[in-house]
């Protein structure tokens, strides 16, 4: 099981778009999150969430909803949130979920 | 005779003042050990409490920074503080869960940070006093400063 751990990719984890500013949900999505995705299979992931000075709500959509519309199908994205590692806070968890089951419904609709 | 009778007399003198004594030792204990549990009791009672006051404190600087980053034309309010104050809220929470433990409510706190900082950085601000995600993030916020878990009680 690979363990993709966000602090290995900043301990500030930024804004929704790279535009706005460093280190965004969206860079995170595509240069970690797609790229292991690619390599081990969404199955063989994991997700580490701790260590960090804490995430923006924009982060997290654009991370996790933004593979739905990066076109990872939603059983597999659901699945991989019950991966998701969050000991310092497992709120992110419950709220990662909502913008995958959100972004979900757009998409079946 | 009267040698015997003195012994017996003597005898059940001490029987008796063991008895009384042991007796007396019991009830003591006893009595210590309510006591030291009721004030132990007391202690983590008054512990729970301030750590309630200490959550709602938390709540309410986080609350009144989301209103003020969101409603105030200049704000001093950051969105980094806003995230620093949310998760003061949660450790605050998880005090009081420590000592009196309670299901965390992992999905309203979720609600609250998604309320208080979703887009953030390019929404359009200030906003009314009565916009839907105002009125998301007090519903939010009700729900954890009403909860049972942060009444007090003896």
């Amino acid at each position: 099981m690979k363990v993709i751990r966000v602090l290995d990719f900043s301990e500030f984890p930024g804004p929704r778009h790279e535009h706005i500013g460093p280190f965004s949900g969206q860079r995170f999505r595509e240069e970690v999150l797609l790229p292991a995705i690619k390599e081990h299979g969404i199955n063989n992931i994991s997700i580490d969430l701790d260590g960090t000075a804490g995430y923006g709500s924009s982060f997290l959509e654009e991370a996790f909803g933004g593979l739905i519309r990066a076109g990872v199908p939603y059983s597999d994205i659901i699945s991989l949130s019950d991966r998701i590692i969050s000991d310092e806070d497992p709120s992110l968890i419950s709220e990662v979920r909502s913008y995958i089951k959100e972004e979900g419904l757009k998409h079946a609709s | 005779m009267e040698e015997r009778a003195v012994s017996a007399f003597e005898w059940a003198g001490w029987v008796s003042t063991v008895i009384l004594g042991l007796g007396g030792y019991i009830i003591s204990s006893l009595g210590w050990r309510v006591q030291g549990r009721q004030a132990r009791d007391l202690a983590c009672r008054q512990d729970i409490h301030s750590s309630i006051d200490r959550c709602h404190a938390a709540l309410t600087v986080f609350e009144d920074a989301v209103f003020s980053y969101w409603t105030e034309n200049d704000s001093p309010v950051r969105l980094d503080q806003l995230l620093s104050y949310h998760r003061r809220c949660i450790i605050a929470l998880r005090q009081v869960h420590k000592l009196d433990p309670f299901v965390m409510p992992d999905e309203t706190l979720g609600e609250l940070r998604k309320q208080a900082t979703l887009d953030a950085e390019s929404a359009e601000r200030p906003l009314p006093l009565n916009s839907l995600r105002l009125k998301k993030f007090s519903r939010a916020m009700s729900k954890i400063t009403e909860a049972n878990y942060l009444l007090k009680a003896w």
